[in-house]
């Protein structure tokens, strides 16, 4: 006998969004390594076939989309069916932080490209993929990336992208509410800092450092530790688990 | 991926005679891990390849009788699994202190002593170690006639976040399970005894349905493992989504009424 993290997990079809980014593309070569068929989406074309080439098993796909073209998703999500014959999950990870040294500093073009990727296009995806679930009948599993900037705000020029990701959670419990009758379950993933380079981005080594010294596990997260509690929340060790924030944050927060 | 032979590794379960326990005991022996059960009851299936001892968790001699028991076997403990509980059902006014102690006792303090016992040794062993304590959505939503569960189970919330922070820098990793209804006997009971109806369960429940015990194993295991490293100081929530949108009913009996006397 034995006991795989990726029960269940073998010859599904799987979507990953930013799986160009640090943590998306862990995701994706765990999905892949997990026996799946992996739908591996990015704006950035370079990086998506690049992650494409990494993956075990296969076949897999490369997709470059801008997943702000909500009319585009329907598209996107029949492509992958007629690739793999099926879909089962969707790990939205594509997100953007623009982090402003000044809560003054942020303008309203900041405030709608976060809006508009992390939250707007996961609500259409999220969407138009419960939509193709149900019409298969077989259930499924969405799980979404918040940050755990979405329980403590952000801070100055960080806050609207933590509103965003606030918006994540309230969608992922609505999201679980309504699809619950159709075994789809909803959940989201908040990482605490994962050693990304979205994470990096606009911090200077004391500053880095500082945040290293608030983590009570003592170091940031290598991205491919989120991509465990992506594919626990995939396989059939979390059949009864919907509507849930699951803080992968070395005890940062605790909620 | 690799994470998930539990081969060589040693858990302690308790509470592991039936129930959740007992479907835990299953899961890690299937993810290969060495197993002792601690509980105050026979199993009702000795599962293989498991050592049962008896103890009572309330009962600090107990605890430490069993720990001895486990050290002069030779077994250091990788994973501690704080699982055992009681329940016991009354109005608060009605219900008496004996029942409140033995409820706080074997939940909240079961999980203190074997803390108490588990970490020197893990502290020890050197190689850090997981805790999984069976806490409840009982600690995030009130549910009449089950005062001190309630309060155990949020107590083991709080425990679970300080002891988390006390051990991190160990390489222990503190985590807490908070199952929803689960067809367990402690469930069937208060379907029996009226204080839980079936109807008003389900109708909370998002999915529509109670969780088998085998799918909050699932969550011990997966705490249990490499794949949560970076997890620790928190509550994972398996309820079907009942907690996201409230309490339920509550049946007349346990609900107190002016002029209702005792």
């Amino acid at each position: 006998m034995s006991w795989s993290i990726g029960a269940g997990l073998e010859g599904k079809g799987v979507i990953v969004t930013g799986a160009a980014g640090g943590i998306g593309r862990e995701i994706a070569l765990a999905f892949a390594k997990a026996g799946c068929h992996v739908a591996a989406m990015d704006i950035n074309e370079k990086g998506v076939s690049e992650i494409a080439a990494l993956m075990e098993g296969g076949p897999h796909l490369a997709m470059a989309v801008d997943l702000r073209d909500i009319a585009g998703h329907e598209a996107l999500i029949a492509k992958v069916q007629k690739q793999f014959g099926r879909l089962d999950v969707l790990a939205n990870t594509a997100a953007i932080l623009i982090r402003r040294a000044d809560i003054d500093e942020v303008t309203e073009e900041d405030w709608d490209l976060q809006h508009d990727i992390n939250l707007k296009a996961g609500f259409f995806l999220n969407r138009a993929v419960a939509r193709a679930l149900k019409a298969q009948g077989r259930g499924g599993r969405i799980i979404n990336f918040t940050s755990q900037a979405w329980w403590s705000g952000g801070f100055g020029g960080s806050v609207i992208y933590a509103a965003s990701k606030g918006g994540v959670v309230s969608m992922t419990r609505g999201l679980a509410r309504s699809y619950a009758k159709d075994r789809i379950t909803v959940n989201a993933v908040s990482p605490g800092a994962a050693d990304t380079a979205m994470l990096r981005g606009g911090l200077n080594e004391d500053q880095l450092a500082q945040q290293i010294a608030q983590i009570p596990i003592g170091y940031m997260a290598p991205p491919s530790d989120l991509a465990g509690t992506v594919l626990f929340l995939a396989s059939d060790h979390a059949s009864y688990i919907t509507g849930a924030t699951i803080n992968v944050s070395g005890g940062w927060l605790m909620y | 991926m690799e994470a998930d032979n539990f081969k060589g590794r040693r858990a302690i379960v308790t509470g592991g005679a039936r129930g959740i326990g007992d479907a835990i005991i299953q899961a890690m022996r299937a993810a290969g891990a060495d197993v002792v059960s601690l509980d105050k009851i026979e199993p009702e299936e000795a599962r293989p390849g498991v050592s049962y001892l008896e103890c009572d968790v309330s009962d600090p001699k107990s605890v430490d009788a069993a720990f001895t028991a486990i050290d002069l076997g030779g077994d250091t403990p990788d994973i501690l699994v704080n699982n055992a509980g009681i329940q016991r059902v009354g109005l608060i006014g009605k219900l008496p202190f004996e029942e409140w102690q033995a409820v706080i006792g074997t939940h909240l303090t079961g999980f203190f002593l074997c803390a108490s016992q588990a970490v020197p040794r893990m502290v020890k062993q050197g190689k850090g170690g997981a805790i999984i304590s069976i806490a409840s959505t009982a600690a995030y939503v009130g549910i009449p006639g089950r005062g001190p569960y309630c309060a155990a189970k949020a107590g083991i919330v709080g425990l679970t976040r300080t002891l988390a922070l006390e051990v991190a820098a160990v390489g222990i990793r503190v985590n807490a399970i908070a199952p929803g209804y689960t067809r367990t006997k402690l469930v069937e009971e208060g379907i029996r005894n009226g204080s839980l109806k079936e109807e008003w369960m389900l109708e909370r429940v998002p999915m529509g349905r109670l969780a088998q015990p085998a799918e909050i194993a699932g969550i011990a295991c997966f705490l249990a493992s490499d794949a949560a490293a970076y997890i620790t100081g928190q509550v994972i929530t398996a309820d079907g989504g009942w907690t996201i949108q409230g309490q339920g009913r509550t049946p007349g009996w346990l609900t107190t009424t002016q002029g209702a006397g005792s």
